[in-house]
This record gives C-alpha cells, sequence and structure tokens, in this order.
C-alpha cells in the first residue's frame, strides 16, 4: 500500500506539499515535505511529482513513473542500483509514513484539488 | 518527528567532549551535536585528524567518532594519530565510536586499519565466515570491501537489542536502535558486552532472508566496553545517537556522565569571557544569515534529484550539503535571540567569510550542473568547507551556551 | 504578530538605501485584517513617498482553498487613485515564506536597483546588469545569479523602464494582473524586480481544527459547479464566450495557482508539439496564460490562436499589458502581428477598458453588480485569496474565512470587522 499520483491530472498547485508539510512540522512549512512537485522547468512546462517513500524516490512524470532505489550506490566500486547499506538517513524529508497517526489517512490524498493522488 | 526530549536540569557537571568531523566523517556526526545540545552538553569541542595530531585530545575527557568511511578515517589519522589516541584512551580518556567509529579500533591487519588494533575481537558479518554460494549472493549488493573479504551487512534500520553484564535502560533490557552498516562482534575475552543484537521489528529492512540474518547477528555483540589503561572504548554497532531514538541518546549520555573517573576533570574555560554585545552582533548574526540563506537557497535549488557526486567511497546529494546548512540555520536563532555571542575568533567576521567563500562555491557548481559541466571537484571543495563552517559556527554557539549556563548557575 | 504571519514588515528606503524591519503590529492586523486592509493602512502611512506596498493576504500560502494571493498597493499612474493588484501562481505564497508578511518600496532610487528579499532577510542590489534586459531575460539572470529556479521574480521589463503608462510588473515570464501601470511606477522608482525566496514556517493557534475545516471546506469546494473543469478555455466559456474548439489545438497543461482547485493558466506550446508529453529540449517552447482578456483582446482582432499567444509572450517579455496592447492595435487598425508588435515601444492611448476601481479588472464580473463584485474583491484581496477562484466558489464564504482567519489566528475576527474594513479600502 503507497501514494499513487497521476501526473496528468496533476494541477502542480502543491497542496499536497503543503499538507505533507503541515503533517511533519504542524505548521505551515515545505522544507519536510516527502511529496514535492518539481517547479524548476517553469519556460518548459515540465513538471513531475516526486514521493521520498521508505526505500525509493519514486518521480511520477507525464511520460510515466520512474522508481530509483533510496541510497543505491552507496560505495565507489557499486553499480548503479545497487544499495547501501550503511547509508544513514539525513532526516531532513523523512519518507512518507502514509500520514500513519492520522485516522482518516494520507493529508496530501485529502488536499488534492484534482484527485490526482490516490492510495494502492 | 524529533523527539524532544531534554535532558538539562541533570547535568551536574560538564565534561569536554570532542567530536570528530575530520576526514572520512560522513554526516552523522551532526546527530552527536544534536543529543549533545538537547541534554544539556555544551563543552564541546570539534576535531579533524590534524587537531588530533596536534595535541587537540589533550583538552578534552571524550572523544565522540561516529559513522562514515572508516579506511578514510585511519589514512587520515595515521600512526601517529593512532599514538595520540591510545596516549588519550590509556590516559583516563573515553573514546566512543559507532558504526564507522566502531569498526576502527577493531583488530585489522588491512593497510592504515592495522595501527588502529586496539580491541582484540573478530565481527561476523566479514565474508570469510560465508559459504561460497552466500559470498556470491552478497558480491552483488550490501557489502563494503575489506582486503580479500568483504564486510557485509544482513539488515538495515531497526533492531532488537538485549541489554547484559547488568547493563539497564529504565531497568529495561531491551532497547531498538538503528543500524546502518555497523558491527556484529564476535565474543571475545578483550571486551566485556554491553548489548547483544536479540532480534527484528517491524521496520527491520532484510537484505537476505531473515535465517541469513539471525545467523550473522542474533547472539553477537551489537555494543562492547574494553579498557585501556585508565580509560574505556565503547563500541557501537548501532547508531544510538539517531535522535530519533530517545532512550538509546539517554542511555549513551548516561554513558559519558558516568564514565568520568579516569581523567581530571578539566576546569579550563573554554569561551573568551569577552563575548560581542549590542549592534555589533546583531549586524554580525544578519550578514551570517543572509550568506547561510543565500546558500541553503542554492541547495534547495539542486534538490530535484538528478545529481550526485562521488567523494571518497561515498556518493553525496545535494540533501546531504543542506544537512549542514540546516544544523547552523536551526541553531542561529538561538544566537539571534540572546544579546551577546561568543565569537572567540581574531577576526568575528571570519566565519561570514567563510560561508560567502561556500555561497559562491555553491554557484559555480549550480552553474556548473545547469550547463552539463562536471562539478565533482567543486562538491568535493564544499564537503570540506562545509564540515568547516559548521563546526566553526557549531563551536561558537556551544561556547555561548555553554557561558550563559555558567553565568545562570553563578 | 504570533500565527499565520513572519511577523515582519521590511521598509525599503529607495532613496537612500537604506533596509530596515518592524514587527507585525497584532493591533494593526485585529483592526485592518491583512491584505488590502493593512496594505492601504501602509500606503497611507508612508503616502508622501509615493510608496508601493507588498502584502500578504491574512490566509495567504496556507491549506485554506484557494489561498494564493498576495497584493501591490500603489497609485496608479493610469487612474491617480490607490489600487491593488494580485499577485497569484507561486509568487504571492512566496513573499510570505521569504520572511515578510508586508514590503514597503519608498521613494526613488537613482540608479537602478533590485530587491532581494530571502528569509526574512532584504537586500538592495545594483541592477545595472538587468536594467534594459527584457522580463524573461532578467528573471533567468536572477534566478542563474542566486542559483535556484525556484525564486519568485515580480519584474519589469523595458515597458516599465521607458515609462510607459501600459507597462506591467509581470509575474516570472508571465502577465499578471497589473492593469494599473504599476510598471511604469517601478520604473520610475528604478526598480527592476523584486526577487522572492525563503523557507519560513507559519505557525497555527489551533491547527488541527484549522486543518479540519480546511478539508471539508474543500471537499464542499469539489462538489461545486466547476468541479472537473480546468484551464483558461474554461474560464472563457463560463463568462459566456467559448474558445475552446480555437485554443485547444495549441494547449500542452493547464497550471493552478498555489492550492488553487481550478487552474486558471493554460500553458501553450507555440514551438513544439502540443501534445508532448516528454520534456522539450527547447528552451522557450511556449507561453503560460494567466490573462484572459488579454487573449480575448488579440482575439478579437481576428488573429489565430498562436498568433495571439506569441503576441501575449511578446507583451510580457516586453513588460506591457497586452489588454492595453491589442485594445490600442484595434483603435489603430492594426490586425498583423508584425504591426502590432511594433507598437510595443512607445503605445499610447486613452484605454476604455481601465479599471473604474480599486481592484484589478483582470478578475472577469462573473455578471454580478459592481458593488457585488467589489465586495468579493475586497473579501479575496483581504484573506489572500484567488480573486478569480473567489467568484468561481460561493463556498469560500464571508464566514467561512472568518471562521478559518479565527482558527487560524486565535483572534476574534467577527462580520462587523469585515463590514468596517471593506468600507475602509472601498472609499
Amino acid at each position: 500500500m503507497g501514494i499513487k499520483v497521476d501526473p496528468k491530472k496533476c494541477v502542480s498547485c502543491m497542496a499536497c506539499e503543503m499538507a505533507c508539510g503541515y503533517h511533519r512540522d504542524d505548521g505551515f512549512a515545505l522544507l519536510s515535505s516527502c511529496i514535492m512537485v518539481t517547479r524548476g522547468r517553469e519556460k518548459r512546462d515540465y513538471s513531475a511529482v516526486v514521493l521520498k517513500e521508505e526505500e525509493n524516490l519514486v518521480i511520477a512524470r507525464p511520460e510515466g513513473l520512474e522508481v530509483r532505489k533510496l541510497g543505491s550506490g552507496g560505495e565507489a566500486d557499486q553499480s548503479k542500483g545497487k544499495e547501501d547499506a550503511s547509508a544513514k538517513p539525513l532526516l531532513l524529508r523523512e519518507p512518507c509514513d502514509l500520514c500513519s497517526d492520522r485516522e482518516d489517512g494520507p493529508l496530501c490524498l485529502q488536499f488534492c484539488p484534482a484527485d490526482a493522488i490516490s492510495l494502492g | 518527528m524529533p523527539s524532544s526530549i531534554s535532558y538539562r536540569n541533570q547535568t551536574s557537571f560538564d565534561p569536554p567532549i570532542g567530536i570528530y568531523m575530520g576526514r572520512g566523517a560522513s554526516h552523522s556526526w551532526l546527530w552527536f551535536v544534536e543529543i549533545l545540545d538537547r541534554m544539556g552538553f555544551y563543552h564541546v569541542h570539534f576535531v579533524d585528524e590534524k587537531d588530533i595530531l596536534s595535541g587537540g585530545l589533550e583538552p578534552i575527557n571524550v572523544l565522540l567518532m561516529s559513522g562514515g568511511d572508516t579506511f578514510a578515517i585511519a589514512e587520515g589519522l595515521g600512526a601517529e594519530g593512532s599514538d595520540q589516541l591510545r596516549r588519550f584512551i590509556e590516559g583516563g580518556g573515553v573514546y566512543i565510536g559507532t558504526c564507522a567509529g566502531a569498526y576502527l579500533p577493531l583488530r585489522s591487519s588491512m593497510d592504515f586499519l592495522n595501527q588502529f588494533n586496539f580491541i582484540n575481537v573478530k565481527i561476523s558479518n566479514i565474508s570469510r565466515r560465508l559459504s561460497e554460494s552466500e559470498r556470491y549472493s552478497f558480491k552483488r549488493f550490501a557489502c563494503s570491501p575489506y582486503g580479500c573479504d568483504f564486510v557485509f551487512h544482513v539488515v538495515r534500520e531497526d533492531v532488537l537489542l538485549e541489554m547484559v553484564n547488568g547493563y539497564q535502560k529504565d531497568g529495561k533490557k531491551e532497547i531498538i536502535a538503528p543500524l546502518y552498516g555497523g558491527p556484529s562482534m564476535l565474543p571475545s575475552e578483550d571486551i566485556e558486552p554491553i548489548a547483544t543484537y536479540k532480534g527484528f521489528t517491524r521496520k527491520t529492512k532484510f537484505f537476505v532472508k531473515e535465517e541469513l540474518a539471525e545467523k550473522t547477528l542474533i547472539g553477537n555483540i551489537a555494543v562492547a566496553k574494553k579498557s585501556m589503561g585508565k580509560g574505556h572504548l565503547f563500541i557501537f554497532g548501532p547508531h544510538f545517537e539517531h535522535p530519533h531514538y530517545p532512550a538509546c541518546n539517554l542511555f549513551l549520555t548516561e554513558l559519558i556522565r558516568k564514565n568520568q573517573n579516569g581523567r581530571p576533570h578539566t576546569t579550563q574555560k573554554d569561551f573568551s569571557g569577552n563575548p560581542i554585545k549590542g549592534e555589533v552582533v546583531r549586524e554580525l548574526l544578519k550578514d551570517l544569515k543572509r550568506e547561510l540563506s543565500n546558500a541553503r537557497i542554492i541547495t534547495s535549488g539542486m534538490s530535484d534529484f538528478s545529481v550526485r557526486w562521488l567523494i571518497g567511497n561515498k556518493y553525496y546529494e545535494p540533501e546531504k550539503f543542506r544537512v549542514f546548512l540546516e544544523a547552523i540555520w536551526n541553531r542561529l536563532k538561538y544566537l539571534e535571540s540572546g544579546k551577546e555571542v561568543d565569537f572567540d575568533l581574531k577576526d568575528p567576521t571570519e566565519i561570514f567569510s567563510q560561508l560567502k567563500g561556500m555561497t559562491h562555491l555553491l554557484r559555480q557548481m549550480k552553474k556548473g550542473i545547469d550547463r552539463g559541466e562536471a562539478t565533482h571537484g567543486l562538491a568535493e571543495d564544499l564537503f570540506l568547507n562545509l564540515k568547516q563552517v559548521t563546526s566553526d559556527f557549531l563551536a561558537i554557539y556551544f561556547r555561548t551556551k555553554r557561558m550563559e549556563s555558567i553565568r545562570a548557575q553563578a | 504578530m504570533e500565527y499565520l504571519s513572519t511577523n515582519k514588515i521590511a521598509i525599503v528606503d529607495l532613496t537612500n538605501s537604506k533596509v530596515s524591519d518592524q514587527e507585525l503590529d497584532k493591533e494593526l492586523v485585529k483592526e485592518k485584517i491583512g491584505g488590502a486592509g493593512i496594505t492601504t493602512a501602509l500606503y497611507e502611512e508612508y503616502q508622501k513617498e509615493d510608496p508601493v506596498i507588498l502584502g500578504t493576504g491574512l490566509l495567504t500560502g496556507t491549506l485554506v482553498p484557494a489561498s494564493a494571493l498576495s497584493i501591490i498597493t500603489a497609485k496608479s499612474p493610469l487612474t491617480g487613485k490607490v489600487c491593488h493588484a494580485p499577485i497569484t501562481l507561486y509568487a504571492g505564497i512566496e513573499l510570505k515564506y521569504s520572511g515578510f508578511d508586508y514590503v514597503v518600496i519608498k521613494g526613488n532610487s537613482s540608479k537602478p536597483v533590485y530587491l532581494w528579499i530571502h528569509d526574512g532577510i532584504a537586500d538592495l542590489k545594483e541592477a545595472n546588469e538587468i536594467w534594459g534586459k527584457d522580463v524573461w531575460e532578467s528573471t533567468d539572470f536572477i534566478r542563474e545569479l542566486m542559483g535556484d529556479p525556484l525564486i519568485q521574480i515580480l519584474g519589469i521589463g523595458k515597458g516599465g523602464e521607458s515609462g510607459s503608462d501600459f507597462g506591467q510588473v509581470c509575474i516570472n515570464y508571465w502577465a499578471s494582473g497589473d492593469r494599473w501601470g504599476f510598471g511604469k511606477l517601478f520604473g520610475q522608482k528604478k526598480l527592476k524586480l523584486v526577487a522572492l525566496r525563503g523557507m519560513s514556517l507559519l505557525e497555527i493557534a489551533d491547527p488541527e481544527e484549522f486543518v479540519r475545516e480546511c478539508k471539508e471546506l474543500l471537499s464542499t469546494i469539489k462538489k461545486g459547479s466547476f468541479a472537473g473543469k480546468k484551464g483558461i478555455g474554461e474560464l472563457s466559456a463560463a463568462l459566456g464566450e467559448d474558445i475552446r474548439k480555437w485554443l485547444e489545438p495549441i494547449v500542452h497543461r493547464h497550471l493552478s495557482c498555489f492550492n488553487t482547485s481550478f487552474p486558471t493558466n493554460t500553458f501553450v506550446f507555440l514551438d513544439e508539439e502540443p501534445k508532448r508529453l516528454k520534456e522539450t529540449d527547447k528552451e522557450e517552447p511556449g507561453f503560460l496564460i494567466t490573462d484572459l482578456y488579454g487573449l480575448l483582446g488579440f482575439k478579437k482582432l481576428g488573429l489565430s490562436a498562436s498568433d495571439t499567444c506569441a503576441l501575449l509572450r511578446e507583451s510580457a517579455k516586453y513588460g506591457m499589458d497586452a489588454v492595453a496592447v491589442a485594445e490600442l492595435s484595434q483603435k489603430a487598425g492594426k490586425k498583423k502581428p508584425d504591426e502590432i508588435k511594433k507598437t510595443l515601444s512607445g503605445l499610447k492611448g486613452a484605454l476604455e477598458s481601465l479599471g473604474k476601481g480599486k481592484f484589478s479588472p483582470w478578475c472577469p464580473s462573473f455578471n454580478l453588480s459592481t458593488d457585488e463584485w467589489e465586495r468579493r474583491q475586497a473579501v479575496a484581496y483581504l484573506f489572500g485569496i484567488h480573486p478569480i477562484f473567489a467568484l468561481m466558489s460561493p463556498e469560500l464564504s464571508e464566514e467561512k474565512l472568518i471562521e478559518l482567519a479565527n482558527l487560524g489566528t486565535g483572534l476574534a475576527f467577527t462580520a462587523e470587522t469585515l463590514d468596517k474594513v471593506i468600507a475602509d479600502i472601498l472609499k
């Protein structure tokens, strides 16, 4: 069970990011959100939704989903995709916990105005 | 959410503690910073390999060595560093090593590491103990080369430990701690076990079948003590300093508190007693905040997960740089809220210049990334600068806190 | 001011290049609520120095649906009245997260400058390198210089620099709701742009209840008449002018302003296949339509959707109000794109579409009476609600917004407070 994002429905409003930030910080802020709308390619109108899970970084791109193993390639002689057992967490953006302490479930899903987020 | 436990009121004295942040250290030394700050230990020094070689262990009672690249740490310290470390411990010092800091003093025949054979103990997570088929499966993941062998890791995240030999935490014998590549030690007459690996939890992440994980870890030693001269080494496989594990943090700080008999407690003042005040300090802090903000904004601009750099043996992503900047940023507010800051630098604007240089490096890197140029060299410089400026700032922060704490007690 | 606020006002004196800051007095918030209420009060306080006031709404940058808005308040060079223009997209919330609820920019600089507002610091910097550049070039320059593509920019192009009455303060690369010639005012002050970026945290007086109410409000809004609809074409159709077929072939995507359910902005691809999903390698493939009346203005000249959007892009690069460009081109009988483009430099004339009141006519009337429209705009400009969405969603009622304001701030606003503040800002 995890968060699923349909990037074609997403309107890049950042409500999910703010909802997640609230879940982490009990206030409004964006620094700790584990779901992020990439906005850096504004002139090209290219955007994706990035979700940090326990083990994966899920990048929901309009053209398809990309899943990257987190902490992969930690040792110099390892090839891409290998896991680094000794990688220490950075504790900045904690992985998605599906808002496990909330009865109603994930906040990002509840605040998405475009129904682009679901559980699956 | 990070725990908000505070132990400040229970600190009756403040032993001088050194945190190693030099060559080979990753970012987890900042976890020690976090828990010491939270628990009210303000007499904190930051030492790198050069400090250790030039008598930097002299003023401290405890040395904290966290995670990173064991080989790089050993190479940086060399034989002379090993001698300094031995003298420090035998003279009554306490060495606390977690993960890479735990591997460092264990017996080894590898170059550089073989200069630190302080503890005669074998580890269970070394490939020579595996069958051929097991060796083969590990070679594909979760291992670090170690001469002809390799060190392998069977799980990650939470493990359940059992305290032994009368050690306990609040009357409980079990404790959950996070493991990120730390050692599992086999019984040896040279060490006193403090905790053994007992089992796994729902948050344990397995790299292998549970049976092999059990075979490698369960019953073996996770935390151990070795006495050397008047001092002690405490070796932690799991990261007891991880700030989200308050029970582990308390155990660790109690250990520090209880082991202050071997070395005379220094009464040396570690702050200048001549803090900067008024408008001057406000302007200095504003300058610092300005540069820090500029730097963290650039790192936020790089955080789209498309870039990373290989530094030493480890990969670094922009978020890792941000960890250091946030460690400063989160403590700047404290200094802003006071009226005085103990900069204790020949030139108080030095740290501001360091930050400015770092912002410059970051901007060069960002430009390079945007243009598809190689930025590895810049990243290496940046990481060194970041560690230095962060520890310089934190030294100012702790000195100011200690000054205020002593004044309050007086 | 403790909650939903950074508690800071920046005072920027362009005449002597001095920047200072002061706390946001809670009593002022109790009396004037926020947004246009406080920017008007600040304007009055500093009016001798012809100030431009940037201000956030009381609820800007929160989980309240459509809380995307900040505003610019100043005396319009076009109408001579103190007016308010909307700051939308992500720039509205960036102002608050950059560490200031309000920014007073007073006096005139003798040399080109820009204002860099970041994490509670306001730095006035020389702008010699960007003075003379168009809006797009300036935005690129600042983002590259500071190293962050997420920096939000309120800036002018040659329109504002040259003193055109129709010079607009644009948002990043795009047109804004500045229909008051505030771009000219920036130009007169030698203020090229304001760059915003910050990572503040806003605390909430009653967080759980506030967020629960926001969630309920959103679920009501999602059942409203605009549910499932997107983009400027749908907006136009709802107002009685159906341009969907005309525009659809070049539509790439629809984008919302921060936390706004209905995307009022539509990105069109002009030099790239519109249905392309993968990132294009073209640097400038199209344009984000943020201003319905600019679009309709050029369409009225009989232009194709592509030519229309290309002219919108040129207007935005030049930093000119596209509505004025279209209307004056029509009056002059100019209907060819090249001819129209040439009018950008030195455009002059009287506009029929000039705003009559305090709030930007960028927001359609939705068949409301002038009084109803003005009151609804006032509410949006006080609380920081997207002005167009405020009219599309009656669910964002005055009662609900007051309730949320009280939960969020711990203050006790009433309908009477709101009536009084609206009367003050409309007078």
